[in-house]
């Protein structure tokens, strides 16, 4: 009775201490897998992840020798980007298994995880002579072998490996899987992260590329504007009587576009300067540069009757002359727009949020029609609504200068209704 | 009759652009003060001039009072024939405008830090264009005092 109640009992003791024991790893792999998510969340750098990735690994499959490989996509060959140190003289860091070669490749083949007790001997394993050689002086003979998976793609393999004729059961490769899927995450966000980044290279030198042309090309053309000016000038001092009425008319249309094209060219020097300002950011009294903008804008204020009311705005992050820039661009416009409205006003006022300042200019000018409110930003892009000057430079200017400082700029208004041009610019010190 | 003590200065002019010499040279024969005007079009021949060679080897050329000098030239830029005038005991003490389009603030501040005695940008406004090269040349040659 005795003996059979123990006989009873000893099973079960050995099956509830494997389901302890079971549990126990389960939750070692589920710590093991929060403290990769974790990782992945906070670090960009490939090799902290996957080291992790390999202890952990090697560890709840008490097994050895874990391995990590990317698929190169073109070769379609297996290359090592982790390897742990005890395979280090059968495998390392840029060694390429070539297509369909070892347990990874058969691994790739399948789509699924697969093990062997012993792949020198597993039919199913095809290894090349010389990487028959390099792996029986493995410290392993069995190997589990999962598929790092991004939706249907295998972009790699995940091994661990083990002496001869060990089994891997149903929980190894549940486990090995998930933290596949862990290493595949950080290996899609490492080539994402490559990508981008080479992209945005690409770009900011397309972009530096673009401006010097920019400049270039407006420096060659104010070289023969300077020639047709002069010479257009000198016909007139010494010429002049000669020419009738309509000869004297075509020299003044001459002189009206070398005018406009001048101040284009102006404007497009300056587009294309934004960013190159070779001077350093400080701290500026935003006020300051709004009053001496003001006077220097005091003719154009006065002469379209326009009561200016300047608020308190307090200090910003930036370059002087860029932020004159952004302020003379705006309100000049606001006066430029102001139409025939019986009290003209503009009003400058600035709120502070979060190191930020959010300046508007507002105005009780003619407006905008909100189907325009995208396209005024854009360089050459004039609303030919009304007569005025301008080179529908200005607003792209204003873009330009307050986006590289981090900022947004936009408008809101209706026609006839006035416009309100907010812009945000940094009070606080930051990369630029 | 002038800081210098004499009426007339020889000025150089170095220009690659035939007609914006023409028009420097109608701004700086304005008025009464006559100043000879010698126009060379690149750094080759300003050298020449200046150091009496080539074509200048036998005309026993004054030294100029005055160097007004472009930056975009062809061969030579005119960036190193400031360099080379500014590097040149004999030639060093000329003063050099340089007189241009361009406004690059790299450009202006590599040429002062060669030496350069002034920067003036060409103005497209012609009026603007006659009074900056006209004040060049009053200031150089009537209120300035010159070594001699």
């Amino acid at each position: 009775m005795s003996t059979r109640a123990s006989r009873a009992r000893r099973p079960g003791q050995s099956r509830y201490a494997r389901l302890l024991a079971e549990s126990e790893r389960r939750r070692l792999a589920a710590e093991g897998l929060a403290d990769v998510g974790r990782l992945l969340t906070q670090s960009l750098e490939l090799e902290v992840v996957t080291s992790r990735i390999l202890d952990s690994v090697g560890q709840l499959l008490r097994g050895h020798s874990p391995s990590l490989y990317r698929l190169d996509p073109a070769s379609g060959a297996l290359i090592a980007i982790a390897v742990s140190t005890s395979i280090a003289s059968t495998i390392q860091q840029g060694f390429a298994f070539p297509p369909g070669t070892g347990m990874g490749g058969l691994a790739v083949r399948c789509r699924e995880a697969v093990s062997s007790p012993n792949l020198l001997e597993d039919p199913r394993v095809i290894l090349t002579p010389e990487l028959r050689q390099r792996l029986e002086g493995a410290p392993y003979r069995a190997l589990l072998s999962v598929p790092l998976m991004i939706k249907d793609d295998v972009i790699g393999v995940l091994s661990v490996g083990d002496r001869e004729g060990r089994i891997f059961d149903d929980v190894d490769i549940h486990i090995a899987q998930a933290f596949a899927n862990q290493a595949s995450v950080a290996l899609h966000n490492a080539r994402l992260y490559e990508t981008a980044q080479r992209a945005l290279g690409a770009l900011q030198a397309k972009n530096a590329e673009l401006d010097g042309f920019a400049y270039m090309v407006s420096h060659d053309l104010k070289a023969p504007l300077v020639t047709i000016q002069g010479m257009a000038s000198m016909l007139v001092v010494d010429c002049g009587d000669c020419l009738d009425e309509r000869g004297r008319h075509y020299l003044r249309r001459i002189e009206v576009n070398i005018a406009q094209m001048e101040r284009l060219i102006t404007d497009v020097l300056a587009l294309s300067r934004v960013g190159r300002d070779a001077r350093p950011c400080a701290m500026i009294s935003f006020s300051e540069v709004v009053d001496e903008v003001l006077a220097g804008l005091g003719d154009r204020i006065r002469a379209a009757g326009v009561t200016v009311t300047r608020r308190d705005l307090g200090a910003v992050w930036g370059i002087r002359t860029e932020l004159q820039q952004v302020v003379s661009n705006l309100v000049g416009n606001a006066v430029k727009y102001i139409g025939d409205t019986p009290d003209p006003q503009i009003e400058i006022g600035a709120a502070e949020r979060a190191g930020w300042l959010e300046c508007y200019v507002r105005d009780n000018g003619i407006g905008i029609d909100p189907a325009y409110h995208q396209q005024v930003f854009e360089v050459f892009q004039r609303l030919k609504e009304i007569t005025v000057d301008g080179t529908g430079v200005g607003l792209a200017i204003v873009k330009k200068i307050v986006e590289a400082m981090g900022g947004r700029v936009w408008v809101e208004s209706a026609k006839g209704r006035g416009a309100t041009f907010t812009f945000t610019w940094p009070t606080e010190a930051r990369p630029r | 009759v002038n800081a210098n003590g004499y009426g007339a200065l020889t000025i150089l002019l170095v220009e690659d652009n035939p007609d914006h010499a023409e028009l420097t040279r109608r701004a700086l024969e304005t008025g009464n003060m006559v100043n000879k005007i010698i126009w060379v079009k690149d750094g080759e021949e300003a050298f020449d001039f200046l150091y009496r060679r080539a074509a200048w080897a036998d005309k026993n050329p004054e030294r100029p009072g005055l160097i007004l000098l472009d930056v975009n030239l062809p061969k030579v830029s005119g960036q190193d024939v400031l360099r080379q005038i500014k590097d040149d005991a004999e030639l060093m003490s000329i003063p050099v405008v340089m007189l241009t389009t361009s406004d690059r603030d790299d450009e202006v501040s590599t040429a002062y830090q060669s030496g350069a005695n002034s920067w003036v940008t060409k103005p497209v406004q012609f009026t603007e264009f006659m009074d900056k090269v006209k004040n060049v040349k009053l200031y150089w040659v009537l209120t300035n005092r010159l070594p001699h």
